[in-house]
């Protein structure tokens, strides 16, 4: 339970910091996904129904920080006017959710190996689900703007991003594992489990 | 998959969808809930970052401090010309409101506003002004700064969500901060709107839906149009770089007029529409 407590209160420290993260300009402006790194070291270090939790609560708070959905009734008139179709708001509250949910869930699933000592995969898949992340935020983006659109400089993007989380995971994941083990957590495999039938 | 497990994703599930049924006025209400929760903390954030780097720290010498402030006077002296002018530009609009028999009286001030903190967000520009609805902030009101030598008012942005006390703004450079806009000296008029993703230190802008037949000169100014008396017209939005004809409609690639890099204070257009009511209210019966 103490644990827990401090994850959250981690994460809503990811919150406050992330803004401070400045981009790195000749990285293809990509910064450290400050939210999403700490989301997926809970989520590998949780069980998973209070990952799913958390989940909710990151991808909740994400997107009341975050979303923007406006449509400006000065543009809705103007593009009437030049034959123009008005614009969509732009997004959908609680997609964020639906998107750590999925993603957490493809972390949780390599717990095993955390739980043993082996960061290098998680530290892999934390680049990876950062990847992920990105990829269907901006396609999501794409498709509520309704127009489809890959320029090169948005890969760029997004794996140079992907990189920076990777290099920042091992941090996030040795300071977890030192809450755990403040808070007398132990971290436990509870998803698929080998059986030994008995032959007799 | 455990029962427990089975109970929480068919919970998480019906959670999610709860989210989704959320109509805009609900969404806003809680986004303003969180992030007055969240901006104690990013005021203070701000503060530390100022002081580590230096922001609120005076270096200067004398001499610099002196030719500060005759810069600074001659902003203000410019300010308080536009500002002049804005107020006989209005008070000629209600005049033509009266005219017109329009039961609306517009007025617009200048709310001066710091920017608190940039978003991080991927596929947004925007950023934080310490400024909210509680300062006359409304959703949509343009975000400008004086540019340029004869200090024009160009615009900088526009208010995405107005909370109480700060206000989430759009760049001018993101996809969502569209503007009517018209090219100067010609009647070519479209929605200027930024680019989805650039990398460039100066994103360009796109003026769409400009007539197929339109013919634009480049470094032509570009400035906004409206005559739905929701947005003031003739702000500076950028120059023309490009003009590409198309089909069915043609665009114009705009510079913006602002470097979006360098802002640490920025102005919010307040503008505020009061309805009259059409005829006095009867008398109560004694």
């Amino acid at each position: 339970m103490i644990f827990v407590l401090l994850l959250f209160i981690l994460t809503a420290l990811g919150f406050v910091i992330q803004d401070f993260i400045p981009a790195i300009e000749w990285a293809w402006h990509a910064r450290i996904f400050a939210v999403p790194v700490i989301f997926f070291a809970c989520a590998i270090s949780l069980p998973f129904s209070v990952m799913l939790l958390f989940a909710f609560a990151t991808g909740f708070a994400w997107d009341a920080l975050n979303h923007v959905a406006i449509v400006y009734p000065d543009v809705v008139h103007a593009a009437l006017e030049v034959d123009a179709v008005p614009p969509g708001s732009g997004g959908a509250f609680g997609f964020s959710i639906f998107l750590y949910a999925l993603l957490g869930s493809l972390m949780h699933g390599i717990r095993p190996l955390f739980r043993r000592g082996r960061w290098e995969l998680p530290v892999l898949m934390t680049g990876a689900g950062t990847f992920l992340l990105l990829t269907l935020e901006y396609l999501f983006v794409n498709f509520r703007r309704a127009g489809f659109s890959f320029p090169v400089e948005v890969w760029h993007h997004i794996a140079a991003t992907a990189v920076l989380s990777m290099i920042v995971a091992p941090f996030v994941f040795f300071l977890i594992d030192r809450l755990a083990k403040l808070s007398g957590y132990s971290i436990r495999y509870e998803g698929l489990a080998y059986r030994r039938w008995s032959t007799s | 998959m455990r029962r427990f497990n089975l109970i929480a994703l068919a919970a998480f599930i019906g959670a999610l969808v709860w989210v989704f049924t959320f109509d805009s006025a609900a969404t806003r209400n809680i986004q303003n809930r969180v992030s007055s929760i969240f901006a104690p903390f990013k005021r203070t954030g701000a503060g530390v970052q100022d002081a580590v780097t230096g922001a609120n720290e005076e270096k200067r010498t004398p001499d610099e401090l002196r030719a500060l402030n005759e810069k600074l006077s001659i902003e203000n002296a410019e300010l308080k010309i536009y500002r002049d002018e804005a107020r006989k530009f209005h008070a000629e609009v209600n005049r033509l409101n009266a005219l017109l028999k329009f039961d609306q009286r517009t007025e617009l001030a200048l709310i001066p506003a710091k920017i608190i903190v940039r978003k991080t967000s991927a596929w947004y520009r925007g950023a934080t002004i310490d400024k909210g609805s509680r300062h006359g902030v409304q959703d949509g009101s343009p975000i400008i700064l004086p540019t340029g030598p004869e200090g024009r008012a160009s615009l900088v942005g526009r208010v995405a969500r107005a909370g109480d006390n700060e206000s989430e703004i759009l760049f001018i450079t993101d996809e969502l901060c569209k503007v009517a806009g018209q090219v100067e000296g010609t009647n070519e008029r479209g929605i200027l709107e930024g680019v989805r993703v650039s990398t460039a230190r100066r994103p360009e802008l796109r003026l769409r839906f400009l007539a197929k037949d339109a013919a634009v000169q480049k470094s032509r100014r570009v400035y906004s149009w409206d005559d739905t008396n929701r947005f003031p017209p003739g702000l500076m939005l950028g120059t023309v770089v490009d003009f590409r004809p198309g089909d069915a409609s043609s665009e114009a690639i705009v510079e913006p007029a602002v470097n979006l890099d360098e802002l640490p204070y920025v102005f919010v257009m307040e503008q505020k529409v009061e309805e009259k009511p059409a005829s006095p209210p009867a008398a109560p019966p004694r």
